[in-house]
């Protein structure tokens, strides 16, 4: 059965990915779909959608989504939230009504169980008999968090079909095959709920079953629930297929469908030149020490019976490691093909430098063996471990291939690589490659645009993914990058990020990064307390101007490590960087700035006889001026405490009172000045960022 | 997927917009772009240290979270518009997270600010649009990040935000404070907390915000305030039939104690609460969310079922008082981890309820009282000094030697109405 829609082969145009432009739709492609017609969706969906809880005859308690599929009481579920052995099945509708409800079969292959409640005419979602488009309108709901207790009903959201491919075995789910993947919430809780499609109609279950490389919500498609979930197609349930006509027919929907159709055309035409990148290390990501928070939960008992500030307690020592963290997000890439762009016919490949940025292992002090870590064990304990701790090693590239979408693998070489943008360039010995001339086109981000982000799917026969969001910020880390609410994972990593109207704004960065923001100017420990993580909604996007002007040194083999220009060392005291102050927070060691004789506390009041107010005003002037100018700072220095000032004396040890007293004589007048900073000039001569 | 915590989202943030934006305020809102919307919004947002804030009147009256300004009381702040101020706590609510700030601008100056607009006015489906400071990524470059997402749920009670509005807008670490807008421009939400997973502190598409419904309710007292804090409410002098938790079971009030707020409000027992506030109550958890919004001394009509009859009511809701029982225990001794009453002090409490000296407690408030060590048995010392209110009413089960003294004992209920 082929289930996915085959994206139309598209070799017209390699310079530009001009499609056909919905007119009116400013927003996000979610966006589209004018207010009233997501309301009534949302009204569709939500009166369908129940809060499922079973109990076994053991006593284990299991909960969940569920999605009303008869006006008689059949009610879709996962096998998550309804186990095969469900003794007691609890069923909360809409409007605070509990009833009680009975299994009616499951499939342990699909992880699918059907349930009835007594009932007749009830709301219920007609089912999807085709598979929706990737890119298309999608909607989740969920009793989350047990919403329907208080709401009265589930929680809802918006997002669109991202992706449609195979998922493979895991831990928590039974399900393995062909799934439909949505950038609509799901969460703890949504397991078994109802994905929708634009029309309202039920396109899948979500399942607990996700892609590694994603980390996003996937369900197991109607179309392939209807085919082998016999219990489903017979007769005594009585399934609806059509959509509700007021959402079949609303102008607004069909608005979304052209604008998914649209996006849908710029992923095909992408999908030619979209490769998957295959990285292999000295130490591969799955025998690398980890510590994820599953594991950890495994190791202290009686979780569920701990009281609150107990959790937060082991919350907190497990979350705010910083350990803990690079454990489990740095060295946690996981295994399969990251997303790259094909940008000449004979082999440059462009990706993020997170897909083939340099690790680190920690290894065990003593062996040189990677360290095993007790995840019970507190960050200070592990730090100062007795038996020689440990030290880190830098987990190396040893391969790098690049997977061509008929499947061809080549071998790769890491060309360049440019730090300020994120990006790093490969090369493979092939030609005539469908490339995608990044020099041809190209559109600056605008704040609020819709974007979408075009990465590699994981497996099955959708060539690709694609996450859509909004511009958040158009320029960040000094105008290399712009920065969108798409989510940005391991998948697709290194993937064009285009707009609405075909255009290709840049590359996908990380989808975590301890990134340089302001070059040398700010460390990334002090602006960066957090680690953005997958899927935050938070990303970076190398932008395409900034490539466009790099590409043809970067073919070159040059890199870039810092951003050019003039550099003078110095980065901002995060704590007042809130007021009319710029106050230095620390100097580079053998920076032009420390050269000068800058100090950490220093207030920079004038660059070059103007005026600064503001970090930004400084970072300005910096840029606008030119390595090897010579620039006079006036700088106000706190001193340690008042500077006492007798007689043109600076008083400022108790030698230099006593030599002043033994200068006085009787009858002896003098001024003195008290003051507590010091305002002096500095000269600095800017070098370039090296 | 384990959910495993929840997390503020603890840098600040803040939009602000021009005038106000003018969107806000036309009677029929011209549909802008998002772009447009997003320039507007801009200059009334605050960056204010690892968080979020926003600026709701010319003056610089600005809000933010509790969490974000902690026990700090000064701040300087930069807004939007790239402008700097200094900026003062007005008042903070450490359980509803909320907190009002009045930025120091000079006379003849205004700020930018947006229009705290209507909530209960929200539904399902509409579009959001959230600013905030996510990860601190714009406080050097002084450009605030935009998310957009649609409401996802309504009147949610998410550990101390109750009546909170659920977004699929990403929120992060950093827009704690920011406000969640709607395309007309209008605030109708703080963003708070929102849920994690993995072990991750970042979005996965539930975000809770503080209703404008709520900000309003609190603005004057937070205002008022004094740079201290407004404290909750509750409707004091209710005892409740117990109902299942997870349920949508109704709340019944099984007993009023004498001369208190419920009593004087003419709540009797055997009413069913009907409607708080025009919203209905459909079971105890919604009612305690809905509790959640006042602050102390709050009026609020109620609505209560007695028999076969409607009848409204109006409360006055109290902020939780420590309440002096008036009896003693004696101390645990070996084994022996039944509390005993040692003492009783006239005219107390304790001795209205007719609670005797030599009384061994077997039951309190409907629980069974059973102690597995003498840590335990403390703790229970310590709830009664420390957690029960004045006008809680708590059912006692003691067993007590009877009065003719032949040694039997028998177990005699009371009624302790805490004052």
């Amino acid at each position: 059965m082929k289930i996915w829609a085959t994206a139309s082969d598209s070799r017209t145009s390699r310079t530009r990915l001009l499609v056909a432009c919905v007119a009116g739709s400013l927003t996000g492609l979610a966006s589209a779909a004018q207010p009233a017609a997501t309301r009534a969706v949302a009204d569709h969906v939500l009166a369908a959608t129940v809060g499922i809880s079973a109990t076994t005859s053991d006593g284990a308690t299991f909960s969940g989504t569920g999605s009303v599929v008869t006006p008689t009481g059949h009610i879709l579920t996962s096998t998550s939230a309804v186990p095969a052995d469900a003794a007691e099945i609890k069923v909360m509708f809409p409007g605070f009504v509990d009833r009680e409800a009975t299994l009616v079969a499951t499939d342990p292959v699909l992880a699918v169980s059907l349930i009835k409640v007594d009932a007749k005419d009830l709301a219920c979602l007609p089912v999807a008999k085709d598979m929706p488009r990737i890119g298309s309108l999608a909607y989740t709901a969920s009793d989350v968090d047990r919403v329907l207790l208080t709401n009265g009903r589930a929680s809802f959201s918006r997002g669109i079909i991202s992706g449609g491919y195979d998922v493979v075995k895991q831990g928590e789910s039974a399900y393995t095959g062909p799934v439909l993947e949505t950038t609509a919430a799901v969460n703890p809780g949504s397991d078994g709920g109802p994905l929708v499609d634009a029309t309202g109609r039920l396109c899948g279950v979500i399942s607990l079953g996700v892609s590694p490389l994603r980390w996003q919500g996937v369900a197991v498609p109607s179309t392939v629930l209807l085919e082998k979930f016999s219990k489903l197609t017979s007769s005594d349930v009585p399934l609806s297929f059509d959509a509700p006509e007021n959402l079949a027919d609303d102008p607004a929907t069909r608005a979304a469908a052209e604008k998914a159709d649209a996006l849908g055309r710029v992923a095909a035409f992408m999908a030619p030149h979209i490769v998957g990148i295959e990285v292999t290390r000295q130490h591969p990501p799955e025998a690398l020490p980890r510590i994820s928070w599953d594991e950890f939960l495994a190791t202290i008992k009686n979780w569920g019976k701990l009281a609150k500030p107990e959790k937060l307690k082991r919350f907190a020592a497990f979350a705010n490691s910083s350990r803990a963290f690079e454990v489990n997000q740095l060295l946690r890439r996981p295994p399969g093909a990251v997303t790259g762009l094909v940008v000449s016919p004979d082999g440059f490949v462009l990706t993020s430098l997170f897909n083939v940025g340099d690790d680190t292992a920690f290894v065990a002090k003593a062996t040189g063996k990677l360290r095993e870590f007790d995840p019970t064990s507190p960050i200070e304990k592990l730090l100062a471990d007795p038996t020689g701790g440990y030290v880190r090693q830098p987990n190396t590239i040893t391969s790098v291939s690049v997977i061509l979408p008929n499947g061809d693998r080549h071998e790769a070489k890491v060309v360049a690589k440019h730090e300020p943008l994120g990006v790093a360039l490969l090369k493979i010995e092939a030609t005539d490659l469908a490339a995608f001339d990044v020099l041809g086109g190209g559109s600056s981000p605008m704040l609020g645009d819709a974007v979408a982000v075009v990465g590699r799917a994981p497996s099955g026969p959708q060539p690709t993914t694609f996450n859509d969001g909004i511009v958040s910020s158009p320029s960040r880390n000094r105008g290399y990058q712009f920065q969108t609410d798409a989510l940005l994972n391991y998948g697709n990593s290194g993937g064009p990020v285009v707009d609405a109207a075909g255009n290709f704004l840049g590359i996908a960065t990380a989808p975590i990064e301890p990134d340089t923001i302001l070059g040398r100017l700010v460390p990334p420990q002090q602006l960066m307390r957090w680690t953005r993580a997958p899927n935050s909604g938070v990303g970076m996007v190398a932008r395409a101007d900034r490539i466009k002007a790099v590409l043809e040194a970067m073919q070159e083999g040059r890199s870039f490590n810092r951003i050019p220009g003039p550099f003078l060392g110095v980065v901002a005291d995060m704590d007042r960087a809130f007021g009319e102050d710029v106050v230095i927070g620390g100097v580079a060691p053998g920076s032009p700035g420390d050269k000068a004789g800058l100090k950490k506390g220093d207030r920079i009041l004038e660059f070059g006889g103007v005026d600064l107010k503001t970090w930004r005003d400084l970072t300005d002037r910096i840029a606008a001026s030119t390595a090897g100018d010579a620039v006079t700072l006036l700088v106000q220095r706190p001193s340690k405490g008042p500077r006492l000032v007798v007689a043109g004396r600076d008083l400022e040890t108790l030698e230099d009172l006593q030599r002043l007293k033994k200068s006085l004589r009787p009858g002896d007048t003098f001024e003195g000045v008290l003051s507590i900073e010091d305002t002096r000039e500095i000269e600095v001569v800017l070098e370039e960022n090296k | 997927m384990h959910c495993v915590g929840r997390c503020f989202v603890a840098v600040v943030l803040g939009v602000a917009v021009s005038g106000m934006v003018s969107a806000a305020t036309a009677a029929e809102p011209a549909p802008i772009s998002l772009t447009e919307l997003c320039i507007q919004v801009r200059p009334a947002f605050v960056f204010i240290g690892g968080g979020s804030g926003v600026l709701i009147r010319p003056d610089g009256l600005m809000l933010t979270n509790d969490h974000v300004i902690g026990r700090k009381r000064s701040f300087t702040v930069r807004i939007g518009d790239g402008r700097s101020f200094k900026a003062k706590v007005l008042g903070t609510d450490p359980v509803g997270d909320l907190a009002a700030l009045k930025l120091d601008v000079p006379e003849g100056q205004t700020v930018p600010f947006l229009e705290l607009g209507d909530s209960d006015a929200l539904r399902v489906g509409d579009e959001a649009l959230a600013v905030g400071n996510p990860f601190a990524l714009g406080v050097l470059d002084q450009a605030p990040t935009f998310t957009v997402g649609i409401i996802s749920a309504l009147n949610h009670t998410q550990g101390t935000y109750t009546e909170c509005i659920v977004t699929d807008a990403e929120v992060n670490p950093g827009n704690s404070g920011g406000p969640l807008i709607t395309m007309a421009g209008q605030v109708v939400g703080i963003n708070g907390q929102i849920s994690t997973r993995f072990g991750l502190r970042s979005n996965t598409g539930l975000g809770f915000a503080i209703s404008s419904r709520q900000v309003k309710l609190w603005l004057p007292r937070l205002e008022t305030a004094e740079g201290g804090e407004v404290k909750h409410a509750r409707i004091a002098g209710l005892e409740f039939l117990k109902a299942e938790p997870e349920s949508g079971q109704s709340v019944v009030i099984k007993d009023v104690a004498d001369g208190s707020p419920a009593a004087t409000a003419g709540f009797t027992a055997g009413d069913t609460i009907l409607e708080l506030d025009a919203a209905p109550v459909a079971n105890a958890r919604r009612l305690a969310g809905l509790l959640g919004i006042y602050p102390d001394g709050h009026r609020v009509p109620v609505t209560v079922q007695r028999g076969a009859e409607k009848v409204s009511l109006e409360v006055t809701l109290t902020a939780p008082e420590r309440a002096k029982l008036g009896f003693s225990l004696a101390r645990a001794r070996g084994e022996d981890l039944v509390p005993k009453v040692e003492s009783v002090e006239d005219g107390s409490a304790a001795a209205a309820a007719g609670l005797k000296s030599g009384d061994e407690i077997l039951e309190w408030a409907g629980q069974r009282l059973e102690f597995s060590s003498r840590d335990d048995r403390r703790g229970f010392d310590r709830r009664l000094r420390t957690s029960v209110n004045v006008g809680d009413i708590i059912p006692v089960k003691v067993k007590r030697a009877a009065a003719d003294g032949d040694g039997e004992k028998t177990e005699v209920d009371l009624r302790l109405v805490a004052k």
